[in-house]
């Protein structure tokens, strides 16, 4: 078993030296011909999962790709080149949570995909999540300030749900007058939990932007959205 | 077998990938609560405030009382009110 196994391992690794090989021997076309005959070579999709890994290893990336931030929020992002990987277009997402932020990269131009749908075949795809390959302050913070967005919409939820509860309890205070300083309670700890998750925020959006050089050049600024 | 991951909301499926279906589930909700929760125990609070002053109209302490509890219900449904309102602050700031 151990030899069969070894014997494919050994037929796979030699593959690609006899595909090289066969290629090598070929003749090759002269230049004015292939020039004027042969189409402008397409990238297969597999060419394209490579560049964009190439791409999520290469840290220029997330300076290039934070400079996008006007148009990351643009609805319907998706240009008609980007729609498979089979153009040529390097597709990748650059945010860890899948949430939004998948963006494609043809050679050149980054470019933002807001659909549900794109992002889901780019993972069926092959699309890689990319991990940032140096924790930069703005890399950092636009980290950051996806956790932000989720705290507050969990802390809002929470809020809303508490002040229900509040609400039917002092409302359910002409029979038990008890329910009504508990209610107080929830009420008070829910609003003082929802305004110091808000001024915790700007808290450290304060002291980000005073450690930064540059706070205008902070990626997302503002502008981003769960 | 066809089945849907979404939770379901009262305003019909809503998709957690979509931000801005949160503050929608959540007015639902609030709907929901108010229709079905704070409307009848304002009705019944109302009537056993009503019972209460016309049984106890000799004495001004439990009429007080009364006109106290009273009180608590309607501040009970200004704050369900006010969570709805809350919530719609919040998430219009964020998106």
């Amino acid at each position: 078993m151990k030899a069969l196994l070894l014997a494919c391992a050994l037929i796979a690794s030699l593959l690609p030296v006899t595909a090289l090989a066969s290629t090598s021997t070929t003749p090759t076309p002269t230049p004015s011909t292939s020039a004027s005959t042969t189409p402008t070579p397409t990238a297969t999709p597999t060419t394209a999962i490579t560049i964009a890994k190439n791409i999520c290893d290469d840290p220029g990336f997330y300076d290039q790709a934070f400079r996008y931030r006007a148009v990351y929020n643009a609805q319907g992002g998706i240009n008609g080149s980007a729609s498979s990987l089979g153009s040529g277009i390097a597709l990748f997402p650059i945010v860890p949570d899948g949430l939004r932020g998948f963006l494609t990269y043809d050679g050149g131009t980054v470019s933002p995909v807001a659909s549900a749908q794109e992002r889901s075949k780019l993972i069926f795809e092959g699309g890689k999540v990319c991990t940032p390959p140096q924790w930069t302050l703005p890399v950092a913070w636009y980290f950051l300030q996806k956790a932000f967005i989720g705290i507050t919409w969990l802390a809002t939820v929470a809020t809303t749900l508490f002040l229900l509860y509040a609400g039917v309890l002092y409302l359910t205070g002409f029979a038990n007058e008890k329910n009504v300083e508990q209610a107080k309670k929830l009420i008070t700890a829910s609003l003082t939990g929802l305004i110091l998750v808000l001024l915790g925020q700007l808290a450290v959006g304060a002291v980000i932007r005073l450690l930064s050089n540059d706070p205008n050049d902070l990626p997302f600024n503002n502008q981003l959205d769960l | 077998m066809g089945f849907s991951t979404l939770p379901s909301g009262p305003n019909g499926t809503i998709g957690v990938s979509d931000p801005n279906a949160i503050p929608v589930l959540l007015a639902g909700y609030v709907a929901q609560v108010l229709l079905f929760l704070v409307l009848p125990l304002l009705v019944i609070g109302v009537l056993w405030t009503g019972a209460r002053l016309i049984t106890n109209s000799g004495k001004p302490e439990e009429v007080a009382r009364a006109k106290k509890t009273f009180g608590y219900m309607l501040s009970g449904v200004v704050i369900v009110l006010l969570s709805g309102i809350i919530v719609q602050a919040v998430t219009r700031s964020l998106t």
